[in-house]
């Protein structure tokens, strides 16, 4: 549980501007694509409760859930410019997703289906967002970092969360997933608020 | 030789009224709402509800509530109150008015703080009504602040966790209350924190 702690206030502590496209010297295409995902906020959210779903029952979870995610998220990252216009609400989509899988982590259901269902949607999501904020720019060392990033954070917070089975773990698994939600469903009102008085 | 006595139950009424003069002495004017033009990101939000002493003693409160009822309140209050207090937020973002929200989270205080004074086991239906109805006007108060933020998602992350780290130390502090001295002292808390309330709604009045 510690080291789940640390991870996430290390992940809390350190997400600040994307700076995806703006590459760090000297780490290289495919190192700067690995820290996209967890520099993004709203990436790192969404993977973080991606995360904690596969990982609270896992392993009957995150067996068809990872997968879903790792198989749509290469499939976002390739999908051809230009994206449909549908690609252009992926912010928000990421925000309605990381409010909805921390709920499911709050509830604390083992819904196998919606898990993989959820964890498909993100994939994808991240991938197309990932793709409209890159465009052309986007190169397969980037891609491939990307995808390595996103697709090790998942299991990584998985991993870390599926050993946690003593009441106090499993409660405090269930109290992220409730920051999750209420943070993700605070900013989402934001969005709405700001395009509703912007029409 | 002088040798120290255990404290009687006869000491505990001292000991509550040592902490609320302590209380009485201590109290600053709340300040968590005087930070708009700074407001960004995770540490601002993180900072809001930590700044404002009106929001430390209810969310303390809970958690000291929380480990006086014992399971499933301890496990149940903390993940119920974010998620309440995120709709609270909501409609502060979306501009709903919600009128007295500085006197509601003043009286939350008062009130949270008089049923851990009481001590009494009270059913948990009843405790996540309370709790929940003044999560809404904390949710509110940070909500507010929210379209302020240059960055929305990292203000909003930062103050659901300084809140829930306010919970785990209300839920720590309480953790005497397994013994009867201790039980006693937590008591005294929620008594200086019922005191705290009324020294607020003092100055949001």
């Amino acid at each position: 549980m510690s080291r789940l702690l640390a991870s996430l206030c290390a992940v809390l502590l350190f997400t600040g501007t994307a700076r995806a496209h703006s590459p760090i010297p000297a780490v290289g295409a495919f190192y700067n694509g690995m820290l996209h995902p967890l520099i993004t906020p709203s990436h790192a959210l969404v993977l973080l409760a991606i995360g904690l779903l596969c990982g609270q029952h896992a392993p009957r979870v995150s067996r068809p859930a990872l997968p879903a995610f790792a198989a749509l998220l290469a499939l976002g990252l390739a999908w051809p410019l230009p994206l449909p216009a549908l690609a252009a609400d992926t912010a928000t989509a990421l925000l309605v997703l990381a409010a909805i899988a921390g709920v499911c982590v709050a509830l604390g259901g083992a819904w196998r289906g919606l898990a993989a269902l959820m964890a498909a949607c993100a994939g994808l999501a991240v991938g197309l967002d990932t793709r409209a904020d890159a465009g052309p720019a986007l190169t397969s060392a980037d891609g491939a970092g990307i995808w390595l990033g996103a697709v090790l954070a998942v299991t990584l917070v998985g991993g870390l969360s599926a050993p946690l089975r003593r009441t106090w773990q499993r409660i405090g698994v269930r109290a992220l997933g409730s920051w999750i939600a209420a943070a993700s469903l605070l900013v989402l009102t934001l969005t709405f608020a700001t395009s509703a008085g912007a029409g | 030789m002088l040798v120290p006595r255990p404290m009687g139950p006869s000491a505990a009424p001292l000991a509550a009224i040592a902490v609320g003069l302590v209380a009485l002495a201590l109290p600053l004017p709340a300040m968590a709402h005087e930070a708009a033009g700074s407001a960004s990101g995770f540490v601002t939000g993180f900072l809001h509800p930590i700044l404002g002493w009106d929001h430390v003693v209810a969310m303390v409160a809970v958690g000291l509530l929380g480990a006086l009822l014992g399971p499933p309140a301890i496990y149940l209050l903390p993940i119920v109150f974010p998620l309440v207090m995120a709709f609270g937020g909501a409609a502060g973002v979306a501009g709903v008015p919600l009128p007295g929200v500085e006197i509601g989270i003043a009286i939350s205080a008062i009130v949270l703080g008089l049923m851990v004074a009481a001590g009494r086991q009270i059913p948990l239906a009843i405790a996540a009504v309370v709790v929940g109805a003044f999560a809404i006007f904390h949710g509110h108060a940070h909500g507010t602040e929210l379209p302020a933020a240059t960055d929305a998602l990292g203000y909003a992350i930062g103050f659901v966790v300084g809140t829930g780290l306010l919970h785990l130390i209300g839920i720590a502090l309480g953790w005497p209350a397994r013994w009867s001295a201790g039980r006693t002292l937590v008591r005294a808390l929620g008594g200086a924190i019922a005191v705290a309330g009324v020294a607020f709604l003092a100055g949001a009045a």
